[in-house]
């Protein structure tokens, strides 16, 4: 999440659950927390009892808001406006946590003259280009240097992908002002660039009243500083929109501004999705990424080695400095032996990037009949992609289709009762899809590890065996493999060279030669090549082919030969700082709970305030003490200034926290890593029934990635045919596209049908009763619904206007014992650029009483 | 507080397999016995505002109190009870069992007024409605091949389980009583009559009883009533049958017992009617179950036809004797649909919301009064 | 006997997730009761507590609908709430269920919490008008009443009953009775310095004259009325209420109705004044 990975360095949820009951003051905007992740929310049920103040912003009031103090509903998609709002008032109200910003963010830090602000260029950063929709981004960086992000778009990963990036060196140390009153220096910038953000703005642009605004931002203020942190919690309210990045950016700003970022509840949780999802970008499911956020080679001429591949994505200051350990060892792991320094451990043999491979992009070549086949393991696009009706008529497009699932899917049943099918738009004869459905086993049904979203890897034992034919990923990876590799085997051909030398050695048995997930796990911890030994961290990595490693970021889970991910012990959780349970599982990097935490002592080492202590330098013995493992070099004393000349992570000063980065400071100001803006801007969702009202000359995110064709029309901008609003949201009763809860009767009965929530006076308007059927539409089709009239979400007056919102959940779809329109048939195919996640969160609609016509 | 975790199958950390191969013992051990888990409450501790201050007593009460007196609120969410699950058989039994126990107490009469004829002829009229009735009731539970399980214990504070030992009582007496007419010994029938009469007492009326019983409001608040109206109901009932099976077997119109039953009949659903007129009355707005629906329509239905029956009964000189049947008749098919109707009134009552929370915020008061 | 345990279920802190409710039909292995939207019902499909289900979260919406000039919901929203409840069996000191019980299938445990023996119902049904909370049903294909057991199984292990286990607020907080009345009052206490004037503990806590069906084993924290959660306000086994009365009205009626047959009988044997004045009608009548 490069929101996150561009401001701090990671883009991993900066602490845990459990320290959100230690904060003062949450804001829970662009997630239904209570809804969609109950368990965790206990503990902001435990921060109001500790007399927290709790606020939910949201379009809705959903069960989250009434364990709210504050609910203050906003017009979706409108999110940069408000956090910009709250980043204004802190800054002009002067209540940011001034030695915080000075010492740990790059607010000082002078910006190259060439930059210009979209308040210079009326809604557009310095460096665009109309033709590729994309920027140039070199005016954005520092001055006299240019730096690579940690994490994000080091590299392209989209659209704007051939364009030359940004990322590089340091050449030199950040020119500063320390008195941050340069005008070209970061703080300055971002005051000028959130001057428009007034509360009468947020009223035109989200709907917010003036007062509840004001209420926010006091609420916040209050409970920051040296005394008090507050904390953030946010999911895919804020993720799914074409702006989505940025909006977690804006958080982050404010988050930094307040100092509120590496300190006891504080933080900004992002919260993910399924079980595992923290652990599948990880050890990535992502097209553009390797394990521990190496990125993917291109096919380019600077990285056709080794060497230029770590050059382009190191950076000899900070922690990516050891980038060429974690690719070598990467390489070690996959290739063993055949690994040496000779062949440069294989690196010409991996799979070069030539563009945009995510979800969207493949399945619209699918459309196009280009795509041959498709493995689809615990994924239902036919229901939960963006445009499923398209997503289903790509499917009818492949010549075999092997969906791997608990239970058959909509994804797997299309080509028989889809509602294309039923409408005779496709027909069942005509569809040529090979169609293989593979019962999976459950996570009970197999031993493995989760990465929750607070990257704390637990291991889960097996408590049964999967009944009939169901086996488990591991099984059908490692058995596919192993027959892949037994067909190419001695082959000769330099393009075989990677099939027939991966290592492939994992213990086997039982009934079903199951693979044994504990190798998987050893080999993802890393070894020494020689002794076989296991590592103990990824300190212990080599860049000389004497070390193996599945993932550096998770090395360590397997110290001491002990399957650390498997622990459960919570420890004395009343005792003094007892809720970091540090032996409970294991959490990356290096079992740290709490990222940048060297921010919650101050630049001496001293905690910011008793109340708030964490971690402090104990001088006496010349280390890091605390409550949690110190993500910062253990015994760096917070006296050491980096010599100029100094690189690896000797270029990190004793009081620069934030050690990712090349410069040792979040970035309030991201020169690098984001492809739409080094800050966040509020612009309009691609449909929406308004225009912009900070810049009218820039509708939408400049840089979005839009797939606009005959299958994926687009709702115009203001287009009286669809007036309203629409918005997903999920159900605490259901799971994603429901193949977890809609085939499951105790679930289905609990919410067993598909509704949409609409408020009283639109009821009114178009004559529907609660309860009663209607039919949403958009330019892309139609589906129906049952009402549900209610108070809960309601009306708002935007720019003057009288603006409805409607709410569709979107678990539903056409097979099992309840079946129900997709939501998802009426969304848009349209995407943010820097990590292609779909606009589901804000699109136009109309909504009329009745059901739909076929 | 430490916790150990034991895989279901297998060697924890490792896949099941590898540990059946090593042959261990696959317990759970993820749950600690005493309640321990049940001891730690994430919320509830020291660090909490959640309840560390000790309450003043006298306070936690009155908040109660407040909240639970007074008018009943605006908003009521329903449903705020469950009505009775009970089918046709039940009325058809309540009816069945009140014909019985009132051609009890006929027999009984004869018996005393000398007409020893009559009251075998009543006995057998008892036993032949109170054959069915068994069979109704059992074929009305949910697990009828369980029907035994009604005298696996024996429970005075329970309506239905009295009733079902004095159905039973009942029954073996009035088929002894009728068995020893059959066999002409009847010192012992009449022994047996007198018995049963008494017993009949309480099967006339358990009925009553057990649906007054229940949280029913339209039940409950009749609870006074209810007893006496199946009573009345029973014995006008009993009486009817009796009188025409007397008529059917040749006693002579004119016969002592002939007149006497019209008089019992006669009196006895006059008095229903009364006290049912009285009862709706004082049950005020609750009554409307009564009134509405289906129980309505089967109230005025039953009145309709005891006053025809009356009306018959005055103008008998006029149509002669074959009226005062039909009046008969009449009374049992109204004694008939004032069963049905109060069964039906408890449906209703039952759902109405409203009306059960005020009848339960009622409560308060007759207790405090 | 064992010391009483029982449920204190905190209102207060419910997220409304029906965990509870899940929780519960999968360790009893329950059937699933379909449904569909209920009209103005919520977030509540299943309706009421049930044979087959045991425990029901209830959704109250309090909200005043905004008048057409659109005033903001800042405004409005200080009067808007929603209300979850977990709703469950109460397990009456004076239990309703269990005096009409006539086949002893009804018994209160060591626990002192009030369990249907499956083995021994007979599916009377006189339970079900006789819970004052219309808790207990009787399933239609099985045939017998049913309801929450409190676990009586898993609490025979010394585990902490199911629902009670998946609730992830404590809304649902289980352990000895007492225990959990002391942790009731002080919570109502504390919700009052925060300014919850209206909490108050629902079946619990009363002073003896005005305990709820003699006091609820299972009993709840509560900020409205009752009724706005479907719950009685005044509540005691109908039986112990009218057992006896009922009963002394209608011996005397019997005794009353025994007199009157009598009477009947001794009165002189002549046709009725009744039949005498139609006579004289219908002479009338002929002239
Ligand atoms: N029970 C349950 N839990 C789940 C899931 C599930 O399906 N069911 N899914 C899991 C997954 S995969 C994920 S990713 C997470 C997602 O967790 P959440 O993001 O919390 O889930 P959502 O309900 O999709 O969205 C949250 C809220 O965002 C609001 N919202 C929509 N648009 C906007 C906007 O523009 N601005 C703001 N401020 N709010 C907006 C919606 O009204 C909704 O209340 O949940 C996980 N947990
Ligand atoms: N409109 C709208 N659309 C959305 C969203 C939204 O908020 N609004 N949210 C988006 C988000 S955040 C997400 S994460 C996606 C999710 O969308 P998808 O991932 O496409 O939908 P899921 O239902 O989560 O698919 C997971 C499938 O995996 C199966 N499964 C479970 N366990 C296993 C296992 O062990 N092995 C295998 N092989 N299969 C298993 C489940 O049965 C299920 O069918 O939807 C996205 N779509
Ligand atoms: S479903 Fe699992 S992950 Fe989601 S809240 Fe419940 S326990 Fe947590
Ligand atoms: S609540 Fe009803 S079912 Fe439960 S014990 Fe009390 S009377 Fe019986
Ligand atoms: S239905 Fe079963 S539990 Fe209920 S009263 Fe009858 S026998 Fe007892
Ligand atoms: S105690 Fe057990 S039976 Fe009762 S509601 Fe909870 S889970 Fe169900
Ligand atoms: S599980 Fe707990 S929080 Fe969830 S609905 Fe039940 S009582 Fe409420
Ligand atoms: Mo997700």
């Amino acid at each position: 999440m490069p929101g996150l990975g561009t401001s701090f360095g990671r883009g991993g949820a900066t602490g845990f659950q459990q320290d959100l009951q230690f904060a003062d003051c949450v804001l829970i905007e662009g997630s239904s927390m209570a809804e969609a992740h109950p368990v965790g929310f206990r503990w902001v049920m435990k921060a109001k009892e500790r007399g927290a103040t709790i606020i939910h912003v949201d379009p809705r009031y959903s069960r989250t808001s009434a364990m709210a103090d504050m609910f203050v509903p906003i017009r979706a998609g409108s999110d940069i406006a408000f956090l910009g709002g709250l980043i204004r008032h802190v800054i002009e109200t002067g209540s940011y946590f001034e030695e915080y910003v000075k010492a740990y963010t790059n607010a000082s830090t002078i910006i190259d003259r060439r930059f210009r602000d979209t308040e210079d260029l009326a809604g557009l950063f310095s460096g665009f280009d109309p033709e590729t929709n994309s920027y140039d981004r070199t005016s954005w960086m520092y001055e006299g240097g240019e730096v690579a992000a940690a994490a994000g778009v080091r590299e392209h990963a989209t659209q704007a992908f051939e364009e030359q990036t940004g990322a590089g060196m340091l050449t030199g140390p950040a020119q500063r002002d320390e008195t941050l009153q340069h005008e070209r220096c970061v703080f300055q910038i971002v005051r000028r660039h959130f001057s428009r953000y007034t509360p009468e703005m947020v009223e035109r642009i989200c709907g917010v009243s003036r007062e509840d605004f004001l209420r926010v931002a006091q609420a916040l203020v209050a409970n920051s500083g040296r005394e008090r942190t507050t904390a953030m919690c946010y999911a895919v309210g804020w993720t799914q929109h074409t702006v989505g990045v940025q909006m977690i950016r804006a958080a982050a700003i404010l988050q930094l501004l307040l100092g509120n970022i590496g300190r006891p509840g504080g933080g900004i949780m992002a919260l993910r999705g399924h079980a595992s999802i923290q652990g599948s970008t990880d050890v990535p499911t992502l097209y553009d990424l390797l394990p521990g956020y190496l990125h993917m080679p291109r096919a380019r001429e600077e990285e056709q080695t080794l060497t230029d591949y770590v050059e382009s994505g190191g950076s000899d200051r900070g922690w990516w400095c050891y980038f060429d350990k974690y690719i070598v060892s990467l390489l070690k792991a996959w290739f063993g032996d055949a690994a040496t320094a000779e062949n440069d451990f294989g690196f010409g043999h991996l799979p070069k990037l030539t563009g945009n491979h995510s979800h969207f992009p493949t399945m619209l070549r699918a459309l196009d009949g280009q795509l041959k086949g498709l493995f689809v393991m615990g994924q239902n696009p036919a229901v939960g992609s963006q445009g499923s009706s398209l997503q289903r008529r790509a499917l009818a497009g492949l010549e075999w289709l092997v969906a791997r699932d608990l239970a058959e899917i909509e994804t797997a049943s299309f080509w028989r009762d889809s509602p294309e099918v039923k409408s005779g738009e496709l027909r069942t004869e005509d569809i040529q899809t090979e169609v293989f459905l593979m019962p999976a086993a459950s996570h009970v049904e197999k031993a493995g590890t989760f990465t929750n979203t607070q990257r704390l890897l637990q291991w889960r034992d097996q408590a049964l065996e999967p009944p009939g034919d169901s086996r488990s990923e591991l099984w059908f990876m490692h058995h596919l493999a192993k027959r892949v590799k037994a067909h190419y085997a001695g082959s000769e051909r330099r393009r075989d060279w990677p099939i027939v030398n991966l290592s492939w050695d994992y213990a086997e048995g039982g009934e079903h030669e199951e693979p044994s997930p504990d190798d998987v796990l050893r080999e993802i911890n890393g070894r020494n090549c020689e002794t076989g030994e296991l590592l103990s961290l990824f300190t212990d990595l080599e860049a000389d082919g004497s070390t193996e490693c599945g993932c550096w970021i998770y090395s360590g889970v397997y110290a001491d030969g002990i399957n650390q991910a498997r622990r459960r012990d919570p420890g004395d959780i009343d005792s003094e700082g007892g809720w970091v349970s540090p032996e409970w599982g294991w959490a990356w990097p290096a079992n740290r709970r709490l990222l940048y935490n060297r921010a919650s002592a101050d630049p001496d080492g001293r905690p910011w305030s008793d109340r708030k202590r964490y971690i402090w330098w104990n001088a006496s013995e010349g280390k890091w003490d605390g409550y949690d493992i110190p993500d910062f070099p253990a015994d760096k004393d917070p006296g050491y200034r980096a010599p100029d000349d100094a690189d690896g992570m000797d270029a990190i000063s004793g009081d620069d926290p934030f050690m990712m980065m090349a410069d040792g400071r979040a970035w309030l100001y991201s020169p690098s890593g984001l492809l739409d803006g080094p800050l966040p801007t509020h612009y309009e969702p691609l449909e929406s029934p308004l225009p912009n009202a900070l810049y009218p000359e820039v509708h939408g995110n400049p840089a979005r990635l839009e797939w606009e064709r005959a299958e994926n029309p687009y709702n115009p901008v203001g287009d009286p045919r669809f007036p309203l609003i629409a918005t997903t949201f999920r159900l605490t009763e259901h799971h994603t596209a429901g193949g977890m809860s809609r085939m499951l009767p105790w679930l289905e009965e609990l919410q067993p049908e598909m509704f949409c929530e609409i408020d009283p006076l639109l009821a009114k308007e178009r004559g529907v009763e609660d309860g009663g059927w209607v039919t949403i539409s958009t330019e892309r089709g139609e589906i129906e619904a049952r009402a549900r009239v209610t108070d809960r979400i309601r009306p708002l007056k935007v720019d003057g206007r009288t603006v409805h919102q409607v709410g569709l959940p979107w678990h539903w779809g056409f097979a099992g014992p309840s079946p129900g329109d997709a939501a998802n048939d009426l969304g848009a195919i349209a995407a943010d650029p820097n990590v292609s996640i779909q606009e589901s969160k804000a699109f136009t609609c109309d909504l009329r009483a009745g059901r739909r016509a076929t | 507080m430490k916790r150990r975790l034991r895989a279901a199958v297998g060697k924890g950390g490792g896949p099941a397999w590898q540990r059946r191969e090593q042959g261990q013992a696959a317990e759970v051990e993820a749950h600690r016995r005493g309640f321990e888990d049940a001891g730690w409450s994430f919320l509830y501790g020291e660090d909490t505002v959640y309840g560390a201050e000790r309450p003043d007593e006298e306070k936690v009460a009155r908040a109660s109190r407040q909240a639970r007196s007074g008018p009943v609120p605006e908003q009521v969410l329903g449903p705020m009870m469950k009505p009775a699950v009970w089918t046709w058989e039940v009325p058809l039994y309540f009816w069945t069992g009140g014909i019985a126990a009132g051609s009890g107490f006929v027999a009984l009469a004869c018996d005393l007024a000398g007409d020893h004829r009559s009251a075998a002829t009543a006995r057998k009229v008892s036993l032949a409605a109170l054959a069915p009735s068994p069979l109704l009731l059992i074929s009305d539970l949910g697990r009828p091949e369980r029907f035994l399980n009604m005298l696996r214990v024996f429970k005075p504070r329970s309506p239905m389980s009295m009733g079902a030992w004095c159905l039973t009582l009942y029954g073996n007496l009035i088929a002894g009583a009728v068995g020893a007419d059959l066999l002409d010994r009847g010192r012992e029938a009449r022994a047996l009559g007198f018995a049963a009469a008494l017993a009949g007492g309480y099967l006339g009326s358990y009925t009553g009883v057990l649906l007054a019983s229940t949280a029913v409001p339209v039940w409950a608040r009749s609870r006074l009533f209810l007893g006496p109206i199946f009573v009345a109901t029973g014995t006008a009932t009993g009486a009817a049958a009796s009188r025409l099976a007397l008529v059917a077997t040749g006693v002579p119109e004119g016969h002592p017992t002939r007149i006497a039953l019209g008089r019992v009949e006669t009196g006895a659903i006059a008095t229903e009617l009364v006290l049912s007129e009285v009862n709706e009355r004082r049950l005020g707005p609750l009554a409307q179950a009564l009134e509405q629906g289906t129980a309505g329509r089967l109230f005025k239905g039953a009145k309709w036809a005891v006053r025809a029956g009356l009306a018959l009964r005055l103008l008998r000189g006029r149509l002669g004797p074959r009226s005062h049947h039909v009046a008969s008749a009449l009374y049992l098919g109204a004694g008939l649909a004032f069963r049905y109707a109060w069964v039906a009134a408890g449906r209703t009552s039952a759902r109405d919301d409203r009306a059960v929370a005020e009848t339960a915020r009622g409560v308060e008061r007759s207790a405090a009064g | 006997m064992s010391e009483r345990m029982g449920f204190f279920t905190d209102t207060t802190v419910c997220i409304g997730c029906k965990a509870c409710e899940v929780a519960c039909k999968q360790w009893n292995d329950l059937p699933s009761d379909g449904g569909e939207i209920r009209v103005g019902a919520s977030y509540d499909a299943t309706g009421e507590l049930s044979a087959s289900t045991w425990r029901h979260v209830r959704f109250v919406e309090q909200f005043e609908t905004p008048d057409l000039d659109l005033v903001h919901w800042a405004q409005a929203n200080g009067s808007g709430r929603w209300l979850f409840m977990s709703d469950v069996c109460k397990h009456c000191t004076h239990a309703g269920c269990l005096d009409a019980c006539p086949t002893g299938a009804i018994i209160r445990t060591e626990f002192d919490t009030v369990v249907v023996q499956p083995d021994v119902c007979n599916g009377c049904g006189y339970c079900i008008p006789s819970c004052p909370f219309g808790v207990v049903g009787r399933d239609q294909e099985d045939g017998r009443a049913a309801k929450c057991t409190l676990c009586y199984d898993r609490m025979q292990d010394g585990l902490e009953p199911a629902c009670a286990k998946s609730c992830p607020t404590d809304s649902i907080q289980f352990g000895p009775h007492d225990e959990m009345v002391e942790r009731g009052k002080k919570r109502v206490r504390a919700l009052e310095e925060r300014g919850v004037d209206r909490a108050y503990l629902y079946g619990a806590a009363d002073e003896p004259g005005e305990a709820l069906a003699g006091g609820l084993g299972a009993f709840f924290l509560l900020t409205e009325p009752p009724e706005t959660y479907g719950l009685p306000a005044q509540a005691d086994s109908p039986l112990r209420q009218n057992v006896l009365p009922a009963t002394l009205s209608a011996m005397a009626a019997g005794l009353i109705a025994a007199a009157g047959v009598a009477a009947a009988f001794a009165l002189p044997k002549k046709p009725s004044r009744g039949a005498q004045l139609g006579a004289r009608l219908s002479a009338g009548l002929r002239r």
